[in-house]
This record gives C-alpha cells, structure tokens and sequence, in this order.
C-alpha cells in the first residue's frame, strides 16, 4: 500500500505546482495593485509608484513571464514574496492558517461526526418520528445561507446571555482583548469559538445527514446485513457493524476533500465572527489586488487538497479491503 | 420427534399481498425436508416468517414452534438468541458483509452465542472452514468475501449456519446461483455438515433435480399454499395433485429416445475459425500498464449449418458468452475469422454491417435488464423497425404480428416491461430479435432466469419459431438439460477452448472429454432411486485462475482421469497442450478420451 500511495501523492504534487502556478499567473493578469497605490491620498507620484510595484514584483509592465519567474524563484525557496503594506506574507500565511484550522477542524469533525450518525440513525427509523424530524432539521439548514444562520446564532446567543445575566457567549474576534493569565485565557478562547464551531458544524452537518441517510438506505436490505441478522445478531449490531462499516466507505472521499477545502470555504463565518483568517484575507486581498496574498493562499488551498487526498486513500483503505486489493495489484 | 412444527401460517406483505395462506408442516429430527414450486409461491416468505426476518411492514398470524416454542410474536432480542444458534438459514445469494474477512464473520457467528473467547472463536472458525471442504482454512479464515469464488462463499454461508449446531437449518435456493459442478459439491457439503451436526434441513428449491436426490419428504407449494406433501419416492412416482404432475413433466431432462439426426446438408450459414477473445489487465494509476491477459476466448473454431442449433455449453467464466458478444460485433475479431452469411466480418464496411446485423439478433439472458423499463413493448418491438428505416405506417401492424407470433396478445402492446411476468417478458425480447426477420439467432442463456413451466413454454416458443420461419439458433446455456431438448449440435467450452463438440445424442450418450463427462454427470436427475443410485464423477477444484499460463492440458488440474494415468501418458498431458484434430461433426480435445472419436 506504501508504494501506492507515494505513487498516488507525486501525481497529486503535480497537480499542486499546476494548480499554484496558474492561480499566480491568473491573480498577476486579472489584479491590478497599481490602481490601489493611485487611488490612495494624497496621491504618490508616478516615479514613486512605479518603484514600489517594482519592488515588490508586481509591476504590470514588467511582462508576466518574467514576473511569474520571481515568483517562482521565491516559492521554490519557500519564500511568498511581500504583500502590499511590504510585509512579508509567509508570516501572515502561517498566523491565518492558523486561526482558519482552529476554527474549521473542530467545526467540520463535530459537523460530520454528528451528521453521519444521525443520518444512518434517520435511515434505521425511515419514515418515523425522528426520521422526520432529523431530516426536517437537515432540510431547513441547508436551505438557510451561512451568514443568516451566524446571525441568528448570535441573536440566540445574545438572549441566552441576557437571561442568565452572565457573558456566557461571545463571538467578536478569537478572544478578549487583555484577558489575563494563561488559563483564563484558554477558556476566553475556547469560549469565543463555540458560535463559530457551531455555525460551521451545523452547515456541515446538514450535508452529511442528508448524504448518510441515502447510502445507509442502501444497505438496510441488503443481504449480508439479512445474513448477519440470520446468524442471531440484533437488529442494531447488524447495523452499526456490518451496514453502517460499509455505508461509510462512499462518505470517506467526500469527508476528505470538503475538509481539504474547508481552510478557504470559513470565509463568511471569518468575516462575521471578525476572525481574521484565510477566507477573510483573501476575499480582502483579491478587493486590494494583492497579487501576492492572493496567489500565496491559493497555493495553500492547493497543498490542503494533498493531505485530503492521502487521508482519502488511507482512510478508504482500511475501511475497504477491496480497495486494498486493489492497490496491491 | 419433531424439532419443528409450523401451523397455519399465513404471512401478507405491506401492499397487501398474502404471500402464505395458511400452511402447516412439521420438520422431524435430522430430516431433510424439500419445498418445491414455481416463484410466488410462497417458499422464501414462509421460510423468513420462520427465521422472524420479513421485512418491514409484513405481519404474520398463525404460529412457528421450535422443539415447542413459540417463535411468532417474539422481540428482536430474544430471536436473535434462537437465530444461528438453534434455527440457521442459508440464503441464495451468499451474501457476507464485504469489508469483514471470512473468518471474524465465522466467529461472530459464534461469539454472539457462547462466551467463547476471541482465539477460540477464531480456532473454530477455520474448524469449520476445513470442515466444508475449504483448502487451507486457517489461512483462508484471514481472507476477505471478494477473495472467494461464490461456490466458495456458499459454503462459508454453510459454515456459519452450523457454526453452533442448530436443530434446524433453512437452506432457500443454495445452489440456484452457482453452476451445475460446483452446485453438486456445495450439496454434498451440505449433506456432510448436517450429518456432522445432526440438524434438519429443510430445502427450498425451484429444482425438482437437486430435491430428489436430497430430500426424505416433499412439499409442494402453490401461490401460499400447501398442494401436497409426501415422501420423496412417492411424489415422484405417483403424485396426487395435477399441479405436482405437471411440474414434474414441465422439468427438461437428459436421456429418452433421441434417433442419431444425420447433419443436414445445408449451407453453412455461420462460421467461426480460431476466434480470440484477450482482456488485458490492466494495474498502476497514472501510469497504465498489462499486468495480464485473461483468455476470454482462446482459439475457437465450429460453423452452425441453415435451420441448426448450436448450442455453447460450459461453467460460468469459461468465455461462452463473450465468443457470442464477438461474433454479434460482426466486426474484425483480435484473431481468427467469423464467417456470416458468406461475408466475412473483417472486410465488412459500416453499411454492410448495418444490412449485415438485421440477419443477425440477439436474445439476453435477464429479460428485465434487456428491456427498456420507461418504454411501451410496443415501442421495445418497433424499436429495431424504426433504426432500420421501416416506414411508421407499416411498423404497427408488424408489431401486431409480432407479438401474435411469440404468444402474446395485442394488449401487451400497451404494457411497460414490469407489468409482466417473467416469461412474457422473454417472449418480448424474442419478438424484438425477430422485428427484421433474422436468419440468424444468438441467444445468451434465454431461459436461465425463468421457472419450470415457463421454462418449458419459452423452449417449445423458440423450437417452433425454428421450424416456421426456418431460423439458425447459436444458443448459449448453462443447463444440460435444457440443451439436450433443444439443441441438434453441442460445443462444451472450457477456459476458453472448445474442448468437445458432436451432435448431442452421441455426446450426451458417450461424451469423450472427462469434462463433458463430469458436467453431465453433475446435472441432477429428477427421480429419488435413479438420483440417489448414480455413481458419479466430480471435478476437484474451482476453475483456475484465467490469467495464469498453463502449460499443457488446461484441464489437468481438476481432470478426474489425469491422476489415474500411467507416468508416460501423464506426461502428454503436461507437455502438449491438446488441440482438436481435423475438422469433422465430431471433435475432442483430449490426449486420453473416455471414448474413441470416428471408429463408429
């Protein structure tokens, strides 16, 4: 499996320089950084601005190719070249890749975990009370946008807080400011995250409910699941070790790469909740044209769908021993 | 004594349906009891109302009592505790969960039952795969379902059920899904796992073949009722009930009087010379590369005569079907010549063979799969009118005709597929292949998914559509018997090879190739002394891996003769792979046959 494996994640690794390579050269064409340093006041003279787009690669009469080969060059030191304001953006990269995982991975695991049990749980009790009501929920979040459902977490969140009397929640930014002592902060984090989670693992959930109930449909009849019922299981072991087991196996590449892309897709739970990660800086350097930003995130984006992938391919491989033979041979 | 004893039972489904309506039957000790009858008539309910597994929705009246406890009515929980361990089932399709190795699924199976510990779970568990004929079990018990051919999975399914030696198990069409070798191995498993615990059996079965050999007592059933029950010997030799006489006549068997037929001199209408089938195997993900070449087809060789039927006979994988989907191409085969009509098939141009394919149809296997479910027949009959050109105004009434033709009446016409049953959907698919008066007729196992009676009626269909319009049948089958009925000429194939061909009275009278021998021999007879009195010879083995290269016979491994040879001939048969010799009516491929070819 070891050699499948390597073999499956350099054919990815192309895939990424491919992928990094024309998000460059599409954010270098289509950006335009000059009107931004321009539009600015008072406005600097041409000399001036010409020299600081120079500086920074970004001048749009230096030719493309030219430019994408500085890039490149950087990259490939693993440098990401500087962002308008002239810092450098590795380290911004790192701090909002940061502060986007903190809030996407806890978000989607609970999400998923949560929607993939209540979804087979629907599947097992199809057409009853509970299927209904489960599958209502799913319905109503996936019809309700992510802004609106943030919104309405925090107008719950704030009612909650008033009839207590106490800051239970809060929701602005990763925690408050001049929060004291390393404890006492941790827990002031932990609670600015709940609304966020929430508003990400709700989202998240409604789609692996509604995905879960269908293939668990599909191997409620099936045979082997009569066959393992026969031999004097119960209904509900039946389920959970031979139906739900190979029920997931489908799920298993969706969960990977919607998680591989849940680094860029938090970008309204960013922007409302005033977490200044990677969805939020991108949407704000495309506005800006920063070239550099917005190449260097994409090129993020792109490596995250690399892990997904293997975890894909790890995960499905243990669950399917077909899939192992596969590989194998 | 009696283990278990069932009284009016009537089981309904949820739209309504009475599936069984009021049976009674009682199950003795280490007996084998049979339940024949055609599909719907209520066998495989009856036997999931006993386990407690209908499904959803179905309710059940009456009473199931297991050494005289009551079943019907009883939780989940405290069925689950009778289920596997005192009652077991066997189920047609040897369904194990995939993504769990055979092994783990024997020992759950013993697990949920007795707090045995893991290992000695597991240390049973290939106890139990050595005991139902498994090579290697304790190695195999660490192998997955995917990785066992379905004879193999289907005794795996028996393993389980006798895991913890139930008084009763239910076996629902054991065989009905595996070949006629493997089938007659898979039975004589059975027998020897119920002799190894002493349980019961009760046999449901479509096959009044495989229940004389195998059943003490017989019940017959009909649309959920009981029509009669007896002793094995007596509803074969004098049964009460007209219904049970009418299945037992509609079943096709081998043997009667069969004149020797002199070939006719007609013109050759169909010709296959070495016709190669290879599938490569491909491996690697961004790279493609051949890992192996399967020999679907491995050098072929007959003609079929005007008026003749042909009929490819041979285990399920041994390339019968692909040699017809090759020939139905009409297009230039990977090697080797297919000669229709005179035209050979690699000089044809595409307008040829569009003028070329209206003599030549086909018939599939499974006619609800072959039938577009979202079309009228009307519309699946005229589908080939229209493609060829036919005028609309003359197209409804050739479908009118049509379908008088094949016994179906003008009111069909309107129906969709799934308002059918399954024999008038055949007859659908024979209509469609006869739409542009062909001359020729492939038909892939066009009776293998039907019942005995509609078994029988499709045939007497299809020889009489022969004798009318003076049709060429190349018939692709499975089942010896239904060959033997319609057949003039019989070709066995074997892992891609002819290996014998004649005409079928002389071949089925005296084959010459042990494998044509051991196919016959496995075909069981419908009459409980005959049945039960044959000597009879089995293959060893599954069929080999198609991929490996044999040097040699290709049927060394699993010849029962091949063994039994004096060194000097053996070795002929690992050196030289054998071919047919020259072309005449009769041909064998073997170093040693069983009888002589062209002394008579």
């Amino acid at each position: 499996m070891a050699g499948f494996l390597v073999r499956r994640l350099v054919g990815r690794g192309v895939l990424v320089v491919l992928a990094g390579s024309l998000a460059y050269l599409l954010a270098a064409g289509v950006l335009d950084p000059r009107a931004e340093f321009e539009g600015r006041a008072p406005r600097p003279p041409e000399a001036v601005v010409e020299a600081r787009l120079s500086a920074l690669n970004l001048s749009d009469r230096v030719p493309l190719a030219s430019r994408y080969r500085i890039w490149a060059r950087g990259v490939l030191h693993g440098d990401f070249g500087r962002t308008q304001e002239g810092e450098p953006v590795n380290a911004e990269l790192w701090r909002r890749l940061g502060v986007s995982l903190r809030l996407s991975v806890p978000g989607s695991v609970i999400g998923s975990v949560l929607g993939v049990l209540l979804g087979a749980y629907a599947a097992v009790r199809r057409g009853q009370g509970a299927d209904r009501v489960i599958t209502a929920g799913s319905y109503l979040l996936l019809a309700v946008p992510v802004f609106v459902l943030a919104a309405l977490l925090q107008m719950a969140a704030a009612t909650a807080n008033d009839a207590m009397g106490v800051r239970v929640f809060a929701w602005v930014g990763e925690s408050t400011p001049g929060e004291p002592g390393a404890f006492r902060g941790l827990v002031d984090q932990a609670r600015h995250l709940v609304l966020p989670t929430a508003t990400i693992a709700l989202a998240q959930f409604a789609l692996y409910c509604r995905y879960q109930r269908g293939l668990m449909l599909d191997v409620l009849h099936a045979d082997f699941v009569r066959t393992a019922r026969a031999r004097g299981l119960r209904r509900r072991r039946a389920l959970l070790r031979h139906g739900l087991r190979t029920a997931l196996i489908p799920m298993i590449t969706y969960f990977s790469y919607a998680s591989g892309l849940l680094v860029l897709s938090g970008v309204f739970t960013e922007k409302i909740f005033g977490r200044h990660g990677l969805g939020e800086w991108l949407v704000d350097s495309i506005t800006r044209g920063d070239v550099n930003a917005v190449a260097a995130i994409e090129c993020a984006a792109a490596c995250a769908v690399l892990p997904a992938g293997l975890v894909s391919d790890v995960l499905s491989g243990l669950l399917d021993p077909r899939l192992r033979a596969g590989a194998a041979a | 004594m009696t283990v278990l004893r069932v009284t009016d039972l009537e089981v309904g489904y949820a739209g309504g349906a009475r599936a069984v309506r009021g049976v009674s039957v009682t199950v003795g000790a280490g007996e084998v009891l049979g339940i024949v009858g055609e599909s719907g008539a209520g066998k495989t309910a009856l036997a999931l109302a006993v386990m407690g597994l209908l499904p959803g929705g179905a309710t059940v009246a009456g009473s199931v009592r297991l050494h005289d406890e009551e079943l019907v009515g009883r939780s989940d929980a405290e069925l689950s505790r009778v289920r596997g361990k005192d009652l077991a089932m066997v189920f047609q399709e040897p369904a194990l969960t995939p993504v769990h190795t055979v092994g783990d699924q024997i020992a759950e199976t013993v697990r949920v039952h007795c707090g045995v510990t893991r290992a000695a779970a597991r240390a049973r568990a290939a106890e139990l795969l050595d005991l139902v004929g498994i090579p290697g079990a304790a190695r195999r018990a660490r192998a997955y379902p995917h990785e066992f051919s379905g004879g193999m999975r289907q005794r795996v399914m028996i393993a389980m059920a006798i895991a913890n030696e139930p008084s009763v198990i239910l076996a629902d069409e054991p065989t009905a899904a595996l070949d006629v070798t493997v089938q007659a191995r898979v039975l004589d498993v059975l027998r020897a796992a119920k002799e190894a615990v002493g349980a019961a059996i009760v046999l449901i079965t479509h096959d009044l073949g495989v229940i004389a050999g195998f059943a003490d007592r017989v019940m017959v059933m009909r649309g959920g009722k009981v029509v009669e029950t007896g002793p094995v010997e007596q509803i074969y030799r004098e049964p009460r009930a007209a219904y049970t006489a009418g299945l037992l006549r509609s079943i096709p068997r081998i043997g009667g009087a069969d004149a020797p037929r002199p070939r006719p001199e007609r013109p050759v209408v169909l010709r296959v010379d070495g016709l190669v089938r290879h599938h490569p195997v491909l491996k690697g993900t961004l790279v493609r590369r051949r890992a192996g070449t399967v020999r679907a087809v491995d050098g072929i060789g007959f003609d079929v005569r005007e008026g003749e039927t042909l009929a490819l006979v041979g285990e399920s994988g041994c390339g019968k079907t692909t040699a017809l989907m090759e020939i139905l191409r009409l297009s230039r085969p990977q090697e080797g010549r297919v000669v229709v009509l005179g035209q050979d098939t690699a000089s044809l141009n595409a307008a040829r063979r569009k003028a070329l394919r209206r003599d030549v149809q086909v018939v599939f296997q499974d006619p609800a799969a072959s039938l577009n479910p979202r079309m009228r027949v009307a519309g699946i009959v005229a589908e080939p009118l229209t493609t060829h050109g036919v005028p609309a105004s003359l197209i409804k009434g050739r479908v009118g005709e049509l379908l008088e033709q094949v016994g179906l009446k003008t009111e069909h016409a309107r129906r969709y597929p799934h308002e059918l049953s399954g024999g008038q959907r055949q007859r659908v698919g024979i209509a469609r292949a006869l739409a542009l008066e062909p001359r020729i007729l492939l038909l892939d196992e066009p009776v293998a998914a039907l019942d005995g009676s509609a078994q029988a009626a499709v045939i007497a269909l299809l020889e009489g559509l022969r004798e009318r319009l003076g049709l060429t049948y190349l018939f692709v089958a499975h089942d010896l018997a239904v060959v033997h009925r319609i057949a003039d000429r019989v070709a066995v194939m074997h892992m891609g090879r002819i290996v014998e061909i004649g005409p079928v009275g002389d071949l089925y009278r005296a084959p010459a190739h042990p494998y044509t021998r051991a196919l016959l021999d496995a075909v069981p007879v419908p009459d409980p002394l005959l049945e039960r009195g044959r000597r009879r010879v089995l293959l060893r083995g599954d069929t080999p891996d198609p991929m490996t290269p044999v040097r040699g016979c290709r049927f060394r491994s699993r010849c029962p003769r091949y063994p039994m040879l004096p060194a000097a001939d053996g070795r002929l048969c690992e050196e030289q792979d054998p071919s047919p010799g020259r072309e005449t009516d009769r041909l064998v491929a073997c170093h040693h046959p069983l009888v002589t070819i062209g002394a008579e």
